[in-house]
């Protein structure tokens, strides 16, 4: 990369990109999860339930951000993003859309192991008392 | 240009789905009532401080005339909303999904004696799909997903 780093920029105030929010606030926990979760992210029933509510919200952010696009409720600074528009959206901000229901997801399935886990281990230590 | 503010636009469009998806799912959301909302609080709480930083480093901007005017530090409230109602919509949709997945049986059962009972066919039918139905078969559950986490 040719410039200077993320948390340099965030304390100087300027030169941030959207691309950076993405890979600092999206990527890096989602990468960080991925390797504790590792062989789990495989399951068929996680993989489609996922992709499934990934398209959902693609399909379902797309002409609501795009007309706030439109309206200017919000809007990205010049130099920030990479230029492109799809509809009147940045291409980022489609990537932060699927991000965001990844991550989200991603934690719910580790939320909803984890309580299994947990229930299994309860019930484990019923039979084990009751013997 | 007249176009609506930023709060409006932000529940007409969030809350519809996490309505249907109570309507859909509410015995799965109500049962994990003490698990999910905790993930969907610090989504929020995350994003709105990714948010901050965003505003604060002036990657994007908010039409102030278009805002109800409460905010925490740099972030709108209208923001605050959109990444806990975001959140809310992503968890909910799939814990209802893993519910409904985890007691097709059930469900298909459930759904089944409706359908009789709409057609005006009572009794037998209905109740016998139930009691066969009532409990998720162990062989039901596929292999990967009774792995115990090792984290």
């Amino acid at each position: 990369m040719g410039h200077t780093s993320v948390f340099e920029n965030v304390g100087k105030g300027h030169h941030v990109t959207y691309a950076d929010f993405l890979l600092l606030f999206l990527v890096l926990p989602l990468a960080a999860l991925a390797l504790v979760l590792r062989r789990r992210l495989l399951g068929k029933r996680f993989l489609a339930f996922t992709g499934t509510l990934m398209l959902i919200a693609l399909v379902y952010m797309a002409p609501w951000d795009h007309t706030a696009a439109v309206w200017r409720l919000w809007t990205w600074a010049p130099g920030r993003t990479w230029g492109a528009r799809w509809w009147a959206v940045p291409p980022e901000e489609y990537l932060f859309c699927l991000l965001e229901a990844l991550l989200a997801a991603l934690l719910t399935y580790a939320l909803l192991l984890w309580l299994r886990h947990r229930e299994g281990a309860r019930t484990a230590a019923d039979k084990v008392a009751r013997r | 240009m007249t176009h609506w503010p930023y709060l409006p636009f932000l529940l007409v469009w969030a809350l519809p789905v996490l309505l249907v998806q109570w309507l859909v799912g509410a015995r799965y959301l109500w049962r994990g009532r003490r698990s999910w909302p905790w993930l969907v609080l610090g989504l929020g709480a995350y994003f709105t401080l990714a948010d901050a930083i965003a505003i604060i480093a002036g990657i994007w901007r908010f039409d102030r005339t278009a805002l109800a005017g409460p905010a925490l530090g740099p972030v709108p409230i209208e923001e605050i909303l959109f990444y806990l109602l975001t959140a809310a919509m992503v968890v909910q949709g799939f814990v209802v999904a893993w519910g409904v997945w985890e007691e097709r049986t059930t469900v298909a059962a459930r759904w089944r004696g409706r359908l009789a009972r709409w057609r005006g066919n009572h009794g037998a039918v209905d109740r016998g799909d139930l009691t066969t139905g009532s409990r998720p078969r162990a062989a039901d559950a596929p292999p990967q997903s009774r792995r115990a986490p090792d984290a």
